[in-house]
This record gives C-alpha cells, structure tokens and sequence, in this order.
C-alpha cells in the first residue's frame, strides 16, 4: 500500500519526441484533432518496433515515427525492418509513405524534417511503391530547409525515373525550372535546433547549390526531351523566362528552338497544374472559389496575400497561381451558379497585387496563355475563359483593365513569335469564336460595340476578328467601325450595368 | 441546494476520462464529470487551480484521483482536450460568470496591444482584442498574454472552458480566462459572418429567472472596434 502511494509520486517518464513545432497554443500530440496524434498512439502501442511486430497494423506509424525522431544515427535495424515489411506486405510501403504524408511539411521539425528525406532516398532506392507521390508532394513545397536532397534523389535515378516514372521526372524539372525561373532560391534560414545531428548538418539548401540545379535541369531537358514534353507548352513559357541564363540560351539555340512550336500545341496536363504551387495555397485558393460568397471574400484575400504574396518571392508566384487558376480548376455548373467568387475575379485581384511591372506581365501572359495555341479541338474552353469573363465584368468599373488586357493581347499576337504570327493569330481568333459559341459572352459586340473601350483598341479588334474569318465576324460584329457607333447607344445599356 | 457533483454518477460518465468543466445541472455550479472519486479530491483541486501552478494541480490530481490515469491523462483533464463539454456555436453566447463555453472560431482580425494593466504590475500581462467569427455570429475574443502572439488573423482556434462576460467594467468579451485553453486546430478554411455580433448587444436580466441574461438591444449590426471590409 505505502509502495504504490510512493510510485504514485515517481516523476512521469519522459515524454516521446515531437515531429511538429508548436507550443502551448498547439494541439498537443494527445489530441485526436493533433496531426502527430495516429504516430503517438501508435509509438505508444509499440514503442520499439521490431521483426515480431511484422503484422501489426500499427508498424507503418510506429516505425515512421521511431525513423524520424530517433538520435544518430539511424539504427540500421530500422531500415532493415523497413524493407522486411515491404517485401512481406505489399501494401506495407503504400502506408508508410501515406503516414509520411499525412504530416504538414511547414511545421515539421529540423531533426524529423532530414529523416523524412533520408526516409524519401531510401523509398527510392528500392522503388517503394508510393514514393512517387511523396516526392511529388516535396516538391511542391521547396524551397525548404535540406530540399537539396531531393535533386540528389532524382539526379542518382533519372535514367530509371524518365523510363519507369516519366511523370515524376517531368514534374520535377518543371519544380525545379520554376524555382528558378522565379528566382525563389533566397537561402532558406536552417534552425540551429539540430545543429549537433550530423544527418542535419549535412542537409543542404537547393540555394546553395544552385549549379548543380542548373546543370540537373539542362540535362534532363537535353537527354529526356521527350520526358520534359510531357508538361505541355508551360515549359516553354518558363524557358522563355530563363532566357537569360547563359545555359539555357545555348539550349534553346540547340534543342528547343525547332521544337518550341510543336510543344506548345501541348496543353498543360492535368497532373502538374498544381506542381508549382504549394499545397496549402491550392487548399485555400480552391476554398475560396468553393465557398466563399460574393462580398465575403475581402479578408480571405487579405489573408492568403499575407502569408504567400507578402513574402520574400510571393510576389513571383502569382503568375502560377494564375496558371493554376485557369487549367487547374475548372469548377461545376453548380459551383458556378451558388454564389461563390468566380475565378476571373480572383484572377483579377491578382493581377492588382502584381507590384512589379516584370511579374504583371508575365501574369498576363500566363492568363492568355492558352488563347495564344487554342486548337478548337483539343482546348478547353474552360481554360480561356477566366480571360475573357474578367475583360468583360471589368467594363463597367474598372475598364482600364479591360483595356490593359486587350492590350496586352494583341501585343502578344504581334510579338510572341514573329515567326509564327499567322498561326497565333488564328489560334486567337478561334478562341473568341468558341468563347461566343459556348455561351461564355452571347457575342463580341459586347466589346466591339462599348463606348468604355478604348476606341482604339475597339477598332484594332473589329480589324482582328474580322481579318481573320470574314464571314464568321459578319456574324458577331457585322458593321464595320463608323456603323458601330448607332450600335452602341443600343449596347450602352450593357456597358453601364 | 447546493449541486452534489457525484449524484446521479452513472457508470457512463465514469469512463469519460476525457471530460472537463461541464455545466452543473441546474447551470449553477460548474460540475467536475471525470473519475475523482473523493468530494474532498474535487476541494483541493479547486484550491490548486486559484493558485494556477500546473503542477500543483497535476500532483493534486495524482494524489486524489490517479487511479488510472497517466500523468498524460492529468493534462487531458486539466485542459478538456477531446472537447469535454458541449461546443456551441457563437450565436449561442450568453454572458455568464462560468468558464464553460467550448467553441470553435476563425480570427478576423487583430487590435494593437494593450500594455499590461492594473495594479502590482508583476504578472500581469498584456492583452489584445480580436474580432472572432463563425459562420452564425462574431465576437470580441480577448487574447492574453502569449496567445497575443500565438495566433494571428485567419487562423482557426479552438477554445476550451472559456468565458464570454463583461471585462473592465463595460467591454463584453469572450476570453480562455485562467482556467480555459486555446489551440490553433487550422487556418483559412471556415466561413464566417460578421453580423450580428455578440459583444455589440445589450444584455439584462432575464425577468422570468434573474440568474439568467437575455438579449435587450443591438447596440451595433457589426464590430465598432474593427469595421467591416468591403
């Protein structure tokens, strides 16, 4: 009795390692609502994960967490054990690259942060099943502390990857284009928690090695074209970014030249629209384009520019997000019709946010994008009509963006690729046509026929539309300029709304 | 009569060990629903919590309720995670003298510090008014101390035994209060009115039971203290 009154009072044992930075206003790992919670109780049910827990359903969380949190070195009975139950239940590799997953990279901690890529290289090594998505999901987040080792990863298997797993290769250099198209690669400060862990203290940043990125890049685009391809015309729209960047110049000259036109009749793949943006700006983004009502979405906004615009290289994501916005998410009639911000007007805050001139542009760009290539065929109008649905809605408040996009669009017909220019300009051209075919706008006189307009810009477009398919523009915007003008007491009512 | 926390303690209630302050029955007297055993337990616990040490608390509900639990168990206790009583929704605010209110809200926006108060100056701390939301109502939440710093707008936060009175006299705020907890359980993700806000009412007595406040009058639609954006 007197016995177990004194065990009562023997201090508690210390408490297990954390995964997640947090203090007190964090759920701590014993809340459910908590992300390290699955990996506490199952650390709890089996502590020091060894062969005779070969079966147990919870070797996947105990063993991630024991491979994150234990002191250097690793113990190699951990990686032994690792592979046994990989090679016994096939399923077993899929849930513990899940559970790795399934933490929030942003609030990791430096220690287990290093075992999550240790744990990545050694997934790779062996072709695990599910490591793909694990790495696809990194990369989404780099620039982060130790990302460099990623690079090494992919650069140590980019023969296997580019015949086994060309997706992953692709999405890679595109991560890695962009990364440095947008000039991202400020070093990412390490914390000095770690700093008497050697596995730490070899971490590197990619900014640090910012050769070794390049040359990676540059290889993959000249050995695995094809590969890169995969990506569809936004790798020509980030190397036109790189322009600069001596080795890119010489590929361009070399390789990309030829075959730039070609590639950009390509549209984006579904599965890298996201690639270059990171999971969190995605969840938010399409929170606010799912739910969030008109009139409510000001402190949303404000709040999402605070934490990824307002941010050291923010300002250069935006437009990706914008690419994002157009080919990433094309939301259902439903979601259309119930009242949430559509995506052109987000769209159109973005491009107000832009501070620099170099970054507007290429925001614009990335929206008109897809006009500049549409193949009626194979484009999706879903993806051209974020641009036209803000010209129009801008008419009547803030037409000078109207008029800057109408702008910017026929100085991109005129300029992208003088070469080309016939081409493009068709490619345009048919973008208005299936815009009023869809539904989108009921016609062009919507534009042609606004006294808001610039005339001169109205003028240039009558001129466009109808240059290119006289009898189709006969339809749409029948009168040439000097008649438009009784048409447009008639439109002014349209304008003015 | 005075509420006897361990009336009625059917078996169910026993094995809750993740529950905290609940309302009493009567509303009265907040009631203690885990497995403390000993009506003295539950005293000396009470006197522990004015003192506000954690660890004198966790060693009085060794002492008198460890049974079963582990000194983990003592934390969940103390801080009610798992949601020990019933969440409310924030239209639902009424002022009352109890730490009982368990909800969830997403920060709107945040007000410039205010410099620890009051007399003694040595453990005070300084405070922060914050406009909270859900998607029924708003109100002023009053962050205090470290919380000033731990969350920031557009951050979803969970609070626990907390309380929504009249604080320095006249200002009508929700606030952890010594005995409640808050926890950043997201961001971003949860719609939100501003309108109609449970700090712009006025509040009485209610005439029917004197112990109870009712809604008399809307002072303000909206915030006076953060206006709304548009």
């Amino acid at each position: 009795m007197r016995r177990g009154h004194i065990q009562k009072f023997l201090p508690p044992p210390m408490p297990p390692p954390r995964l997640l930075a947090g203090g007190d206003h964090h759920p701590s790992p014993t809340s459910p609502s908590s992300p390290e919670y699955p990996f506490f109780s199952a650390h709890i049910l089996l502590p020091s994960p060894g062969p005779a827990d070969l079966s147990s359903p919870h070797l996947p969380l105990a063993l991630a967490f024991s491979f994150l949190t234990h002191p250097s070195p690793l113990p190699r009975r951990l990686l032994v054990l690792l592979h046994a139950a990989g090679g016994r239940f096939p399923a077993f590799y899929h849930a513990f690259s899940s559970a790795l997953l399934s933490l929030p990279l942003p609030l990791l901690l430096p220690h287990p942060l290093t075992r999550l890529l240790l744990a990545v290289s050694e997934l790779a090594r062996a072709a695990a099943p599910g490591f793909t998505t694990l790495i696809v999901s990194l990369l989404r987040h780099i620039p982060f502390p130790g990302d460099t080792c990623l690079l090494e990863v992919l650069h140590e298997h980019s023969s296997f990857l580019a015949d086994e797993e060309p997706q992953l290769l692709a999405s890679a250099v595109f991560a890695f284009l962009r990364l440095l198209a947008k000039n991202r690669l400020t070093p990412a400060s390490r914390s000095d928690e770690c700093s008497d862990c050697n596995d730490c203290k070899k971490a590197k940043n990619l900014g640090e090695c910012r050769d070794k990125l390049l040359s990676f890049c540059v290889s993959m685009l000249r050995d695995h074209t094809q590969v890169c391809t995969l990506i569809g015309r936004d790798i020509v729209r980030c190397l036109h970014e790189l322009v600069l960047v001596p080795e890119f110049q010489e590929l361009w000259k070399d390789s990309m030249l030829g075959c730039a036109m070609d590639i950009c009749r390509i549209g984006m793949t579904g599965w890298c629209t996201a690639m270059a943006i990171s999971p969190e700006m995605e969840t938010q983004l399409l929170f606010m384009m799912n739910n969030v009502k008109w009139g409510t979405q000001k402190r949303y906004q404000l709040w999402f520019a605070r934490k990824h615009l307002m941010v050291p290289g923010g300002e250069e994501r935006i437009p990706d997000i914008v690419r994002f916005i157009c080919c990433g998410y094309h939301p259902t009639n439903e979601v259309m019709q119930s009242g949430v911000i559509a995506r052109w007007a987000v769209i159109g805050w973005l491009l107000t946010s832009c501070n620099k001139s170099y970054i507007l542009a290429n925001a614009k760009l990335a929206l008109f994008y897809d006009w500049l290539f549409f193949d009626e065929g194979e484009g999706n109008v879903m993806n051209i009509e974020p641009a036209m649905l803000l010209m129009v809605n801008s008419l009547s408040q803030y037409t000078d963006i109207t008029n800057m996009l109408l702008e910017f669009l026929f100085l991109l017909v005129e300029n992208y690729e003088v070469q080309k220019k016939g081409v493009i300009t068709e490619c345009v051209k048919n973008a208005f046509g299936v815009l009023v075919k869809k539904g989108v706008v009921p016609s062009m006189e919507i534009l042609t026929c606004c006294e808001k307009l610039s005339p001169m810009l109205r003028q240039k477009l009558v001129v466009f539309l109808s240059s290119a398919s006289p009898e189709e523009t006969k339809k749409t915007c029948g009168q040439p300029i000097e008649e438009v003008s009784e048409a447009m007491e008639r439109k002014n009512r349209v304008c003015s709304n | 009569m005075p509420c006897d926390p361990w009336n009625g303690h059917s078996a169910k209630q026993e094995s809750r060990h993740r529950s905290g302050w609940g309302r009493g029955g009567d509303g009265k007297q907040p009631k203690w629903q885990t497995g403390v055993r000993t009506r003295h337990g539950l005293e000396v616990f009470l006197d522990a919590r004015s003192y506000g040490s954690d660890c004198a608390i966790t060693t009085v509900v060794s002492k008198y309720a460890m049974t079963s639990f582990s000194g983990t168990d003592a934390n969940c206790i103390l801080y009610g995670f798992g949601g020990g009583g019933r969440a409310v929704q924030l239209k639902d605010l009424v002022p009352a003298a109890t730490n009982t209110v368990n909800t969830t809200f997403i920060v709107l926006d945040k007000a410039a510090r205010a410099p620890p108060h009051g007399r003694g100056g040595g453990g005070r701390e300084e405070t922060c008014l914050s406009l909270a939301a859900d998607e029924t109502a708003a109100v002023h939440f009053l962050l205090w101390g470290a919380e000033c710093d731990a969350f920031e707008p557009g951050d979803i936060v969970r609070l626990t035994d907390g309380i929504f009175s009249y604080h320095r006299g006249n200002s009508l705020v929700l606030r952890a209060g010594r005995r409640g907890r808050t926890e950043k359980v997201g961001e971003f993700t949860m719609l939100f009115v501003e309108t109609p806000n449970m700090s712009e009412l006025r509040w009485a007595r209610d005439p029917a039971d004197p112990r109870r406040m009712v809604q008399e009058a809307v002072v303000s639609p909206h915030s006076q203290v953060f206006k709304p954006l548009q």
